[in-house]
């Protein structure tokens, strides 16, 4: 699977919506329910799914569903 | 001088009119030298200082922090910068606060503070931060241009009372070329004169009815409490919208964009809900620069986490606000308010689904009534002369215990009028009655008077005019949020 | 002329208009309320100088301050103008303002010269302790400077060019319309319609005897003492002259009344030593006044002694007792003293 696809699997479970089909522009306001306390269950879940952790600097950067894609896989090809 | 003073309407357009003279790419110098005038009115030189101050080291911290590759050379120029923007911050507001202490520690008696005010540095040197917060963050580059930087810091409409403006949504404006734009210039001026209705003749009213209670708590109990209150939750909410209004007003006539700060607070239908409609360009810096760092530090502590950095929050906002306890009290509801919240909220919502709640407009309502009691109860401590009285209030609002031997001796007319209307002309109280359906009405649509014909049209802001002439409050406070 | 300073100027000129239906709306509306509404029916009584000051008729005037506004009585029959009417069968106009201060006496005395004719007779009051020498520091300006104000020209330019120029933009928004010009009318109106104002019987002043209830006459009578200065008595009175200027040549018929001293109270109140001197003190002061009035031929009505001890609502103020005496003194004064 994708990052893309993983990364819409927890979305869904995350926001117990199977609905959701993220896309790089989508931003915190495209998704109901989608505030401050959602938003940490899912970098918890991201960090826990991909076994990685971000830094504080990356995470206050991150505008959108594209910058967290670009974070994970910079990531992952740092590993 | 303030937008309510008369020497504010001799000095807006003398400025307007040098401004629109002046050759495209000095424009800024008068509004910058400008903006230092209109400070400098308040006749305390070390205003002016602090706000020089507070502008060169951000501009030199804000550049020190781009020029830096290395993430430790970064860091610490953020440190330095935002570490003397708060200092000398907490150096102004806390000085009395100081000076009281250590008068009673070693028996002095310094008096110095009583004469310092610090208008406006609450909001400058939290837009400073913001702008070092966001070059580091990458999400700025630092300003080159040292007047336009400054002007961003000191632009006189937002100087005293904000809104607290983030750099990449101020500083490109004020770098556009000035173009005259009559529907800008005639839709400033309307929300200005619109602001100025909604302080002089509606939130300076709310202000005769609060002081009267909260300036006598001890004379009042029960349901005049709970009027008081209320009274100070729509003042406070008239007056700074108000001012935010006028701000913007002025703004516009200079072809900037303030923002909204408001967005029908009252009407918010949880707490959270509140904090984005009410002082919003403050809610959100407390929210980008010291909740989301602070919650996804501790993300590891789960909804912990998040109740701590909420609590964290709103004290640093109580905090904010002024030296007392009545102010952090304030800030700490809120905090409990919404720390509590990040437990009970998913409970609450399986409930509403449970009983098919979810979209009743009964439910809204209620959500509408409990957030408006809850932010009123914090208000409480928020105005009160001391700690002593708002507990005094707290305690005594759900009592009924009139001194009915009085009520007798006065009467039924003399007993409604000491509790109800606290001695206040029904003159103040008609003038509220009326005034308040329109301004609910037509808040949010002031603009639609410009597709009218020109007649309604100019009779309308005529009579604008004359209302606010003839129905202005006589007795005068000051706008509330000066004092911070 | 570029094209955005066509704009301007059209936005400009479009201000000035907006600005002149503005002034007219105020201008009308207040003629309208003016004309049709009976607003006067809640204005205070006590302050009809400042909002109805122009010449009714009458033959008489009321000039002074608290003495002669009748503070202590307790419903508008029983002041001292009703009175007087009852008495003498004439109209008397009540132009005493409470606490009038020597500015609010010419500023007073400018506005009954405006409009009153010839052959009017004023009766203006001296209280017993308006000379009184004391150390209470004089507060500048006086108490209805802010009423005045709006209506004429209370000051010079010489004497406060700032406090001048304030007035004249006062004045300028007094003429703007009918709804600046008095002090409280839009408010008394409205408020009137539902609870109409109370001007008699509210707070201290209600008709009171001085020595009946608590300490309201004590306190401001121990004021004074603690304040005397005895041994500093004034052989001038330049509030007297200033009011024979402001009023000569207009053919007034000018008549000083010199009014009661409550003699007990002083005696009862004031301690062993003091009340003695105090007293003397007033009996000079009063002799000199009236030797300044008899030598400059000004007429004068000596009512100094004329009230017993039930008369009085503290040492200077008449309840409706005292001024039911005052009433009648004046009233037999001008059937004895035709023009």
């Amino acid at each position: 699977m994708t990052t893309l696809e993983t990364l819409n699997q927890i979305f869904c479970m995350v926001f117990d919506d199977e609905t959701i089909q993220i896309h790089p522009e989508m931003t915190a306001n495209d998704v109901d329910g989608w505030d401050s306390l959602s938003h940490v269950n899912l970098i918890t879940t991201i960090e826990a799914k991909f076994g990685m952790r971000f830094s504080q600097k990356e995470l206050l950067k991150q505008r959108n569903v594209g910058n967290l894609i670009d974070d994970i896989e910079r990531k992952l090809a740092d590993n | 001088m303030t937008f309510t003073s008369f020497t504010f309407y001799l000095f807006l357009p003398v400025v307007y009119l040098i401004f629109y003279w002046t050759a495209d790419r000095w424009r800024w110098l008068v509004l910058l030298v400008a903006s230092y005038g209109f400070y400098a009115s308040f006749k305390a030189p070390y205003l002016l200082i602090v706000l020089f101050m507070v502008t060169i080291i951000s501009y030199v911290c804000g550049s020190r922090i781009g020029s830096h590759q290395d993430e430790t050379g970064r860091k610490r120029w953020l440190q330095i910068g935002v570490v003397a923007c708060v200092a000398i911050l907490a150096f102004l507001k806390y000085l009395p606060f100081f000076e009281t202490h250590t008068n009673t520690l070693f028996g002095l008696n310094i008096t110095l503070s009583r004469t310092i005010i610090s208008i406006g540095v609450s909001y400058f040197t939290f837009q400073a931060i913001s702008y070092l917060a966001d070059i580091y963050l990458e999400i700025e580059d630092p300003e080159k241009h040292f007047g336009h930087y400054a002007l961003y810091m000191a632009f006189f409409p937002k100087l005293l009372q904000g809104p607290i403006e983030r750099a990449g949504y101020l500083l490109p404006q004020l770098k556009q070329p000035y173009q005259f734009d009559y529907d800008a210039m005639r839709s400033g001026l309307l929300l200005f004169t619109w602001g100025l209705f909604k302080k002089v003749v509606v939130a300076d009213r709310f202000a005769l009815y609060a002081d009267q209670v909260f300036n006598n708590v001890h004379s009042y109990t029960g349901l005049t409490l709970i009027i008081g209150t209320y009274a100070y939750a729509f003042q406070i909410f008239f007056d700074f919208s108000a001012y935010t209004d006028m701000a913007r007003g002025v703004g516009r006539m200079f072809g900037i964009n303030l923002t909204e700060n408001f967005n029908s607070p009252y009407l918010a239908t949880s707490i959270a809900d509140f904090w984005r409609r009410w002082h919003i360009s403050f809610s959100r810096w407390i929210l980008d620069y010291i909740f989301k760092p602070l919650q996804l530090g501790w993300r590891d502590w789960g909804q912990t986490g998040t109740a701590l950095a909420l609590l964290v929050t709103f004290f640093v906002s109580g905090i904010w606000h002024g030296a007392s306890w009545g102010f952090v009290i304030w800030g700490l509801l809120h905090g409990i308010y919404l720390a509590a919240s990040t437990y009970y909220r998913p409970y609450q919502k399986k409930l509403h689904k449970m009983f098919g709640l979810e979209h009743s407009s009964w439910l809204k309502w209620w959500q509408v009534l409990v957030t408006f009691n809850l932010v009123s109860l914090a208000w409480i401590f928020f105005r009160a002369k001391s700690l002593g009285d708002a507990w005094y209030i707290v305690n005594n609002i759900a009592h009924t215990g009139f001194d009915y031997k009085l009520a007798r001796s006065n009467g039924i007319a003399g007993f409604l009028n000491e509790n109800l209307f606290l001695n206040i002309s029904m003159y103040d109280f008609t003038v509220l009655v009326v005034v308040l359906p329109v301004i609910w009405l037509l808040n949010k649509r002031i603009f639609s008077v410009f597709s009218k014909p020109a007649l309604a049209r100019w009779l309308s802001y005529a009579l604008l005019l004359a209302v606010i002439a003839v129905f202005m409050c006589q007795d005068k406070p000051a706008f509330v949020y000066f004092q911070f | 002329m570029t094209e955005s300073s066509k704009k301007l100027l059209s936005f400009i000129a479009k201000i000035g208009l907006v600005l002149i239906l503005t002034i007219s709306i105020l201008k009308i509306s207040g003629e309208l309320i003016e004309r049709y509404t009976p607003w006067q029916k809640y204005m205070d009584p006590r302050e009809r100088l400042l909002w109805n000051g122009h010449y009714n008729g009458t033959k008489y005037v009321l000039f002074g301050d608290s003495e002669f506004s009748s503070m202590y009585v307790d419903s508008p029959d029983k002041t001292i103008w009703e009175r007087f009417k009852f008495y003498s069968d004439q109209d008397i106009f009540p132009g005493a303002l409470v606490g009038s201060k020597r500015e609010d006496f010419i500023s007073a005395a400018k506005i009954i010269a405006a409009s009153w004719p010839a052959g009017t007779t004023i009766f203006i009051n001296i209280v017993p302790g308006r000379f009184f020498p004391t150390r209470l520091p004089q507060p500048v300006g006086g108490n209805y400077d802010y009423k005045f104000r709006r209506l004429i020209l209370t000051c010079n330019f010489s004497d406060d060019p700032a406090k001048y120029i304030k007035n004249i933009a006062h004045c300028f928004i007094g003429k703007l319309s009918f709804l600046f010009k008095y002090d409280n009318v839009c408010k008394n109106l409205i408020a009137g319609l539902s609870t109409p104002p109370v001007y008699f019987k509210i707070n201290e002043r209600f008709n009171r005897i001085w020595n009946c209830d608590g300490d309201f006459a004590l306190n401001s009578y121990k004021k004074l003492e603690e304040n005397a200065l005895p041994d500093k008595r004034i052989k001038s009175f330049p509030l007297i002259d200033q009011l024979q200027s402001k009023f000569s040549g207009k053919g007034y018929r000018i008549v000083f009344v010199l009014t009661p001293l409550n003699r007990d109270l002083i005696l009862s109140y004031g301690s062993e030593k003091s009340a003695l001197t105090i007293f003397n003190c007033f009996d000079q002061i009063h002799q000199d006044i009236k030797s300044y009035l008899a030598s400059r031929g000004i007429l004068s009505i000596d009512l100094y002694n004329a009230c017993d001890s039930e008369c009085f609502a503290d040492m200077n103020h008449t309840n409706e007792h005292g001024d039911e005496i005052v009433a009648k003194a004046l009233a037999e004064w001008i059937m004895s003293n035709p023009l």
